[in-house]
């Protein structure tokens, strides 16, 4: 990236998950350590909580929308990011992240660049939406 | 209901040391390839003390803490089958790294009735800091409660 690519308007390389099988949801269970039966168990997503299916952790969500801003501003680079949790996402179903960028601001050694963020299904609808501050190194 | 009176209350600051296997299983579920969040001697090769945890990593730390959770519920008289999670917020004020020993201080920020009461929004915030005092990391959790 270079400077004329970060201004406000700009888009992020998106980043599509692909089906988020029971295998994915289960990974993502252990990883975080939130083995909440909603997100595990189709027995009980069934009958206790009233759901299709079980759902994908909203965090998954707001984890991929980090993703997004670390592929392209690198580790490290999130100084802060917030998420709504718009709508439940269900067990393989894709998400859709994209980030726009709304403002720049120069700080030591580089930017401070706000991006809002948005989490999407295949078809479009809301799944979670929010904004972050990243710092890009000036060169990078 | 008026659950005012708990705004404000803060817990017993709680002692966490980043785990290896936690750091790396957190990264891999999110389907992470970049080496720093995997790899000890890749991050250390990038410049990083040890693996460089995710933006969101700190969410498995207050899950680890979940009594917290339910302890702030019972206060409440919320029943936690009601609660949905409605807003997260991270602020990073320093890297967290695989080996790094951190104090945690749990307080409930803002609490919101909204639509005549039939929702309540509890904000609680954690600070997240290490031997020197130095503020890491704020986790903002936003809980909304189904009152009806």
């Amino acid at each position: 990236m270079n400077a004329s690519t970060i201004a406000a308007g700009t888009e992020l390389p998106t980043l599509s998950t692909g089906r988020i099988t029971r295998h994915r949801v289960a990974r993502y269970a252990h990883g975080s350590g939130d083995l909440n039966p909603i997100h595990v168990d189709s027995d009980y997503a069934r009958g206790q909580a009233g759901l299709p299916d079980v759902i994908v952790h909203g965090m998954y969500s707001m984890g991929m929308l980090s993703r997004l801003l670390t592929q392209w501003a690198g580790p490290g680079s999130v100084r802060s990011i917030e998420t709504r949790f718009a709508a439940m996402l269900p067990v393989k179903a894709s998400l859709h992240c994209e980030g726009v960028i709304e403002a720049v601001e120069a700080t030591e050694g580089g930017s401070l660049v706000t991006v809002k963020l948005a989490a999407t299904q295949a078809d479009g609808s809301a799944v979670a939406a929010g904004s972050a501050q990243v710092f890009v190194a000036a060169g990078r | 209901m008026d659950r005012s009176a708990h705004v404000g209350h803060m817990w017993p600051p709680f002692e966490v040391t980043v785990e290896r296997g936690a750091a790396v299983a957190f990264a891999r579920g999110l389907d992470e390839t970049d080496p720093v969040h995997l790899d000890a001697q890749a991050a250390r090769a990038a410049g990083w003390r040890d693996v460089l945890t995710l933006p969101t990593f700190p969410i498995a730390i207050s899950t680890e803490r979940v009594d917290l959770i339910y302890d702030m519920l019972k206060r409440l008289a919320i029943d936690p089958a009601r609660i949905l999670h409605a807003n997260q917020r991270f602020v990073h004020h320093q890297p967290i790294c695989v080996g790094d020993r951190l104090v945690g201080t749990k307080r409930i920020g803002v609490i919101t009735d909204r639509k005549g009461g039939a929702l309540t929004f509890i904000d609680t915030v954690i600070d997240y800091r290490n031997a020197q005092g130095e503020l890491v990391c704020e986790d903002h959790c936003c809980l909304v409660a189904r009152n009806t």
